[in-house]
């Protein structure tokens, strides 16, 4: 709702405009009461969290009338800065009940895609998916049957794959974009998250959010910004539009999509040319005082024969001995810069090496590539490097879903390295989102006889639509047919030629009518069993309680594997229930989980903290990485003959100028998250439909009347690759260049068409031999529009 | 000299995320109609920034709606709350077309008004609002203000669009500017 500057706001106006809808924001409005009708009713409290993956994991206290779930409310952490809850948690006492639900099993007798089903019961259902799978094991092995799983889904189906041998993917090429360089710095395999946890913010001295949407997509992390900001952090948001969080910050600056790598690099060299790098820490903490030889751009090392850095340490030049010397060797003073002959081989340290390979990445060169100007870079760059300690915090859909992310990672992880700022209090490279950092605890598993083991993934998911493989039926947990590819049409091509397809959910997602066999699981809330799952979060334990029972016929998802795996002959290996499940993921000796089972966390409001200091995590502080030279890895050998064993800039893979298909589709399409929705989950709730009811195509009024499109026209959005129609929003907020639409709308509520007709799939090939495999470049896509 | 608990609203923080509107009908029940609505205006010094206010009843020190009821069902109590107390309502809308913020609304469920009373229940045990309680960035809290300074609380000053005669009783943040550097690429 707009309201313009003349214009006196009257709360009721918009109240009843909006609220025309009425009793209909209800599926049913016979349970929903208001309190004072509660003394009649049966009621209980129950405690369970929210599961949907927005990067928040929100405990509830929610209370049951008569049987049905009435009210949510935060349930109370042991550290009560936790205890909070969104809107998307409350809307779920609305869409729990929603006529999306899954009722019955399904089967499929329309084609694959045309949404034609018919009920059958959870025994046919179950048995055909049992015989199914039983001759595709014999026939092709179980490598032939691949479970894919969205990340909203809690109780993944931990066995099954295993029982049958089969594959198993969660969001394969998706969020790793960014890490899949940085990582190859710190050595750590974690999704790029930053090293300290958001609650260490108060003491940092600059926080710059690059790409990074941290008051929507982490909402409940809001309080550790504001702490931050009050304690007289300077944020610094530098985003194409005038995002939620930028709007907050002290600083906005705007930058050119997909060239996050090039600002990065102006910023190295600024630091360089300035002198404001961390001399000490670099020589003692970083791979910088390696050598790389001139012949084969490899690091020098004592002894090529043996593995491993104890037996063939990397070598540096000793300043003391004025010679080669191991870098872990005691009493060493490594040499950060220099050029230096060993046996006719010319050597230089890897920090000489960047400094070359920097020369051409100039304050003026980065201005140009990102459209920021050079004084607001300069200043950038000081703040960063001269303020005390400072984080750079990236996002999972800012950069990240480039084809040239993994540059733009590595380049944080130098920008880190030089400034010291990895394993420093109020420091920290990475992924600012989800509160991804914070104190954990091992957890110990249930064992399955040594015979059954799952088959490792062949592929990354997105190349199994083109390259031979293995895999003949898919069992979708969730909705990744939708939302874990790019490109549809060449996602549906390789569907239907698929053997088998079975969907799991709660709700009717556009994956499930791909569907040859559907079942309808529970939500979080409901469950056959008291315990229903448990997990660490936050530095807390979580456990969540039936709160109602089944809705429909739904099962839960631990019954549902339970159920399967008898058919299949094999439930005698699985627990019994999840409670004996939990029981036995808590018999841990792990210090931290002491004190913490089932009975004691029933105790406590189903929340516990670990046995864990009371502050906040933080990682490396003893500066020693699980990289094979245990030093923060700057120079990254494997990528010598890619040239990007250092940094080196590389335009978008598809939307940049230079690309000659710019002419005929000159806009870049990005699809972000929204506060609103997780992913392509609340798409159906009532609740928040009221305030975002239909897909919107954000653009910049420059951008529209170029094209001759009013606020609200009906356009359609295409390329080579597809097409989607959706009314535009146009806004001042949003960058020139670049439009919008939020992710994981379904189809049925699109104009026309699915968003990811148009998304780009193209994988980078440098990136196969990066730890996550390519990254699939959603945001690096173009498009042109039009009137429909 | 007396102090009033009043909400207090901080541009600086809300993001519109309506979780309070939620919260509030989630712990009432409510459905069809809001006590609280979040809006958002333009700030009058820079467009691309979009201000958030979240509203309900502003439990005003000079309510209309007291004056206009026939049935007086409305009351200010001593610490500044408005409540309306619905069983007596006949739904004359008589105080929804008084209020320059139409705080109270029609509840078609149960033909009568309906309007934010400040949690009382709530305040009476010594806890906060239930909208408070859940706001997700601490931008909506309450304070107690003393009445001089509702008085003389020019809103205007916050370049926040409201009537003023009613003297609403809430306490407004001003957005403070930040820095922007963009160009239009
Ligand atoms: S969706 Fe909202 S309520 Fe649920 S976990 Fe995330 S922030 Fe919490
Ligand atoms: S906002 Fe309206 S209903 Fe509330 S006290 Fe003021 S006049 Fe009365
Ligand atoms: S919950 Fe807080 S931040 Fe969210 S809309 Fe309401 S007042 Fe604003």
């Amino acid at each position: 709702m707009k309201i313009s500057r003349r214009d006196f706001i009257k709360a009721g106006a918009v109240g009843t405009a909006s609220m025309g809808l009425s009793g209909s924001l209800f599926s049913s409005n016979k349970w929903f009461q208001p309190v004072s009708a509660k003394g009649k009713s049966q009621e209980k409290i129950a405690f369970t969290y929210h599961t949907t993956n927005c990067g928040g994991r929100c405990a509830f206290k929610c209370t049951v009338r008569d049987g049905k779930l009435s009210m949510i409310q935060p349930n109370t952490w042991t550290d009560k800065r936790f205890s909070t809850v969104c809107l998307k948690g409350l809307s779920e006492i609305e869409r729990i009940y929603s006529p999306d639900r899954l009722q019955t099993p399904l089967k499929r007798v329309g084609e694959r895609g045309e949404g034609k089903f018919v009920p059958i019961s959870w025994n046919e259902a179950l048995t055909t998916i049992a015989d199914k799978l039983k001759e595709l094991k014999r026939k092709y092995g179980g490598k032939s049957i691949l479970f894919s799983c969205s990340s909203g889904i809690e109780y993944t189906y931990p066995f099954l794959p295993s029982l049958l041998g089969a594959q198993f993917a969660i969001e394969s090429g998706i969020d790793i974009g960014l890490a899949n360089g940085l990582e190859e710095c710190i050595g750590s395999k974690a999704y790029g998250y930053v090293q300290n946890e958001t609650s260490d913010w108060v003491n940092s001295s600059t926080i710059i959010l690059l790409g990074c949407n941290i008051l929507e997509t982490t909402l409940t992390d809001s309080k550790f910004f504001f702490k931050a900001k009050d304690a007289g952090a300077k944020i610094i948001t530098i985003d194409p539009n005038c995002s939620t969080t930028a709007s907050k910050s002290d600083q906005w600056i705007r930058i050119k999509p997909g060239t996050d790598g090039a600002l990065l690099l102006g910023m190295i060299s600024v630091i360089l040319d300035n002198q404001w790098y961390q001399h000490d820490y670099l020589v003692k903490n970083t791979s910088s005082p390696f050598l790389i030889r001139a012949d084969n751009q490899k690091l020098l090392k004592q002894n090529d024969t043996h593995e491993g850095s104890t037996t063939n340490p990397y070598l540096v030049w000793d300043e003391n001995s004025n010679s080669l010397k191991p870098f872990n060797a005691p009493g060493v003073k490594a040499k950060l810069e220099g050029e230096f002959t060993v046996d006719g081989v010319k050597v230089k340290t890897v920090f000489t090496a960047l400094k070359e390979n920097q020369k051409q990445y100039t304050l003026k060169w980065a201005a140009e590539k990102s459209e920021i100007g050079e004084d607001i870079i300069f200043e950038l760059t000081r703040d960063y490097a001269t303020r005390g300690p400072a984080v750079l915090g990236w996002g999972f859909g800012g950069g990240d879903k480039w084809a040239n992310a993994d540059i733009t990672g590595h380049s944080g992880g130098i920008l880190g390295a030089l400034t010291g700022n990895i394993g420093r209090v109020g420091g920290g490279v990475g992924v600012a989102l989800y509160h991804g950092t914070s104190w954990s605890a091992q957890l110990s598993s249930w064992e399955l006889p040594s015979q059954f083991k799952a088959t490792p993934l062949e592929m990354t998911t997105p190349d199994m639509r083109e390259k031979p493989n293995s895999v003949k039926a898919v069992i979708n947990l969730g909705n990744t047919l939708q939302q874990h590819f790019a490109n549809l049409h060449k996602t549906e091509k390789w569907i239907k030629q698929l053997d088998f397809i079975v969907t799991i959910d709660p709700f009717h997602n556009p994956s499930v009518d791909y569907s040859d066999i559907v079942l309808p699981a529970c939500t979080a809330f409901e469950s056959e069993y008291d315990i229903v799952n448990m997990q660490i979060n936050r530095s807390h334990v979580l456990l969540s309680q039936k709160v109602i029972e089944p809705l429909h016929e739904s099962k839960s998802d631990f019954r549902i594997e339970k159920e399967l795996a008898a058919k299949l002959g094999l439930d005698q290996y699985l627990p019994k229930t999840p409670e004996e499940y939990q029981k036995a993921r808590l018999n841990s000796p792990d210090p931290r989980l002491k004190g913490i089972n089932l009975n004691t966390l029933k105790e406590n409001n189903c929340i516990m903290r670990l046995q864990v200091p009371d502050e906040p995590y933080r990682g490396y502080m003893d500066q020693i990485y699980p990289t094979p030279s245990t030093k923060l890895e700057l120079y990254h050998e494997k990528l010598a003959e890619d040239h990007q064993a250092l940094p080196t800039f590389e335009e978008p893979g598809e939307a940049s100028p230079n690309n000659p298909l710019f002419k005929k589709y000159p806009l870049q399409f990005s699809s972000a998250h929204t506060k609103y929705r997780v992913h392509s989950q609340f798409t159906n709730a009532k609740w928040i439909n009221q305030y975002q009811p239909e897909p919107r195509l954000e653009m910049n009024p420059l951008d529209a009347s170029s094209r001759g499109l009013q606020n609200g026209d009906l356009v359609e959005v295409f390329n080579d690759r597809g097409t989607f129609k959706a009314r535009c929003l146009l806004t001042e907020a949003y960058r020139p260049g670049q439009i919008r639409l939020h992710e994981g709308w379904w189809s049925k509520h699109m104009a026309a068409g699915n968003l990811q007709n148009v998304t780009n799939d193209v994988l980078n090939p440098r990136q196969y031999k990066l730890r996550y495999g390519p990254v699939i470049p959603y945001n690096d896509t173009l498009v042109e529009v039009k009137k429909v | 000299m007396t102090a009033h608990i009043v909400f207090s609203i901080d541009l600086n923080r809300c993001i519109n995320c309506k979780t309070c509107e939620m919260a509030c009908n989630d712990h009432y029940g409510l459905m069809g109609i809001h006590r609280r609505n979040v809006f958002t205006y333009e700030s009058e010094s820079d467009e691309k920034q979009r201000l958030h206010v979240s509203m309900s009843c502003n439990h005003c020190l000079n309510p209309v709606c007291v004056y206009i009821c026939p049935e007086n069902n409305f009351q200010k109590r001593g610490d500044g709350i408005v409540i309306h107390e619905p069983s007596r309502c006949k739904g004359c809308k008589l105080c929804i077309n008084a209020c320059p913020f139409h705080a109270p609304k029609f509840n078609p469920k149960t033909n009568r008004v309906d309007k934010c009373n400040f949690c009382v229940e709530r305040i009476d045990q010594g806890l906060r609002p239930i909208c408070v309680e859940n706001c997700t960035t601490g931008a909506l809290s309450i304070m107690m203000l003393d009445t001089n300074e509702i008085e003389s609380n020019s809103l205007k000053s916050a370049e926040l669009p409201i009537a003023g005669y009613t003297k609403p009783s809430i306490n407004i943040l001003k957005k403070q500017q930040g820095y922007t550097f963009f160009r239009e690429g």
